[in-house]
């Protein structure tokens, strides 16, 4: 994790939503890198704060959330809204987690796909119209010229999943945040469309966040984890690391639930107890506490920070507390 | 589009209330602006048969009380109409539209002042708050078109503002400011297209009310001045002759109520075709 290779540095981010009564604590100050041509994958289950995180990094949450993130030397969270505007779509982008709904149904693909080019480029209608084929091509649309003067209802969920693919690349953006972009999908079309985005992402050398609740889909995705419970990044760690040798209490419960060919079919399938943290409410220490097997005294009282074990794998857990260093 | 079969033009035709309506409205419209080539007299030219005559070969229509022709006073009549119900429509709907857009995407406070104001108006009746505007800007051929147009903008700015709210919470939205768009692209290029639908229905609606109000003006002596042949102050004088000439209050009415009624046959068939359209899409 070299600082020089980082091109999204995110500093204690914190977001929170002032309802009628309560706040909710969606993010609460969370800290982590994103290297320059790297795939990072953001595990948690719903509510767990990962889809507010990328939505604080593209700004478009009701609120500017509290910290940092910088992208190259700028913090994200301080630009104009001009400059900002200006950075998403062109540097950063989004693929969204329901293509059914994120394409307008009333205007053809293809004008929907050329739209961010003719607002962040200078170009002629018709070097537009040559740069959507060919991407529309390369991201598996055949006889894209037909294609793109369709509407978005005569596609299928595949195929449109593949054209906002095709809409977030078109302006050739360094980093594209991928919120569970395989989640609506046919797990045989799951595989396809993962295909596609890591040989894009190669090809074209841009970074990756992809979020997902599903541990097994980063395996062959990811180069480093960070896994997020109760608005915090509890355990992050190389893909291979994490698989082999979780730390976590709960990414070890989260491994132990992924059913293998191994399994004995007759057993229940193991779960995590309990329910996730109501974060109008967090507790007062760690947030899994209520539901760790291994709680210790000092976990309900106070909240474990995110440090160092061993060789860049991270941990927020009072049992590693003496191995990274020694207790207060 | 949805079957990338019919146009909508065919659809529109196709349903029942649809095709009355574009009968009823064209025949109205037709005549109004052919109207030179219908009939041969003036509309203001007094005398040209005897006075409150019943219908005859000459007149198919009557005279009224100064002997003129009624049927050309209808036909030049629809013309004052239309232009009054067209006219307020387009200005109610331009300035209530983006009212609605602006307060339906930004909400917050200048949405609650934007749509108060909105309920002020519609607080009143329809027919009051014109007389009122005319009575503050005084009477003449426009005043009447801007009091209707008044009238009528909250119905678009309320109807705007609920569909931007329904859009708004789509997910193209979010994708389209993620892409970096700027508000206003968002607002007309994106959401607008979506909402244009339901608007048009609102559109002939509106100005079948809107001529209504016109005529209900005019009736009440507050829309275009005297010699001017407008169907609400034909109305209004043929009503005193009632016993003698019946036919001169029956035949404004009755134009009246066919431009009204093929209007609304016109909004129904639309609202047929664009409803067919959003089921049949899926």
């Amino acid at each position: 994790m070299g600082n020089s290779a980082a091109i999204l540095r995110v500093c204690n981010l914190t977001v929170q939503f002032q309802m009628a009564k309560d706040t909710v604590h969606a993010v609460n100050g969370i800290d982590f890198e994103l290297n320059n041509g790297e795939t990072l994958g953001i595990v948690g289950e719903s509510g767990s704060g990962k889809s507010v995180t990328i939505k604080s990094i593209m700004r478009l949450l009701p609120t500017i959330p509290a910290g940092a993130i910088f992208y190259n030397d700028e913090d994200l969270l301080k630009l104009s809204e001009d400059r900002m505007r200006d950075i998403r779509g062109k540097e950063i982008s989004m693929i969204f987690q329901n293509p059914m709904t994120a394409f307008n149904p009333v205007l053809p693909i293809g004008k929907q796909i050329a739209e961010s080019i003719e607002f962040h480029e200078d170009v002629t209608a018709q070097e537009r119209r040559f740069r959507v084929f060919e991407l529309l091509s390369e991201v598996g649309i055949s006889n894209p010229e037909y294609r793109a003067l369709q509407y978005p209802h005569e596609f299928s969920g595949g195929m449109l999943q593949r054209a906002m693919i095709a809409s977030s690349l078109i302006c050739s953006p360094k980093i594209v945040l991928a919120d569970e972009p395989t989640t609506g999908l046919d797990v045989t079309i799951q595989a396809q469309i993962i295909r596609l985005i890591k040989q894009i992402k190669e090809t074209r050398q841009m970074s990756l966040i992809w979020i997902t609740h599903d541990l097994s889909l980063l395996a062959g995705l990811a180069d480093r984890i960070a896994v997020m419970y109760g608005g915090r990044i509890v355990e992050q760690a190389n893909v291979d690391a994490l698989y082999e040798r979780p730390l976590h209490p709960y990414t070890q419960g989260i491994l132990a639930s992924i059913p293998t060919l191994s399994t004995d079919r007759s057993s229940l399938l193991f779960s995590i107890p309990g329910l996730p943290p109501n974060p109008m409410a967090l507790p007062q220490g760690c947030a899994f506490c209520e539901r760790c097997k291994e709680a210790m005294p000092i976990c309900g009282d106070r909240v474990p920070a995110l440090k160092e074990s061993k060789n860049n794998h991270l941990v927020a857990c009072w049992k590693y507390e003496s191995e990274c260093g020694g207790n207060e | 589009m949805a079957d990338g079969t019919d146009g909508f033009a065919v659809k529109l035709w196709r349903s029942r209330s649809g095709r009355a309506g574009i009968i009823l409205c064209s025949l109205i419209v037709l005549a109004a602006f052919c109207a030179p080539l219908i009939t041969l007299y003036n509309p203001l030219e007094m005398g040209v048969g005897t006075r409150l005559s019943g219908p005859s070969g000459q007149h198919p229509m009557g005279t009224d009380e100064y002997g003129r022709d009624i049927m050309t006073r209808i036909l030049y009549g629809a013309r004052i109409s239309i232009v009054a119900g067209v006219g307020a429509v387009l200005i109610a709907s331009f300035v209530g539209v983006n009212t609605g857009m602006v307060a339906g995407y930004f909400g917050g406070a200048l949405d609650s002042v934007l749509m108060r104001i909105m309920d002020a108006i519609i607080s009143f009746p329809a027919t009051l708050m014109a007389i009122v505007v005319i009575a503050i800007i005084g009477t003449n051929s426009l005043s009447s078109i801007l009091a209707i147009a008044i009238v009528n903008i909250p119905t678009f700015a309320r109807l705007t503002r609920a569909n931007v709210l329904s859009e708004i919470s789509k997910g193209y939205v979010e994708a389209n400011r993620a892409l970096g768009f700027s508000h206003t692209r968002i607002m007309y290029q994106e959401i607008l297209p979506n909402v244009l639908s339901t608007l048009f229905v609102q559109i002939t609606v509106s100005i079948a009310n809107a001529i209504m109000l016109e005529s209900a003006l005019s009736f009440l002596g507050l829309g275009n001045p005297p010699p001017a042949p407008s169907w609400g102050s034909m109305l209004s004088t043929g009503k005193d002759y009632m016993l003698y000439a019946p036919t001169y209050a029956i035949f404004p009415g009755l134009s009246l109520t066919v431009l009204i009624v093929g209007l609304y046959l016109l909004g129904d068939g639309l609202r047929d075709v664009f409803d067919s359209r959003q089921s049949g899409g899926r």
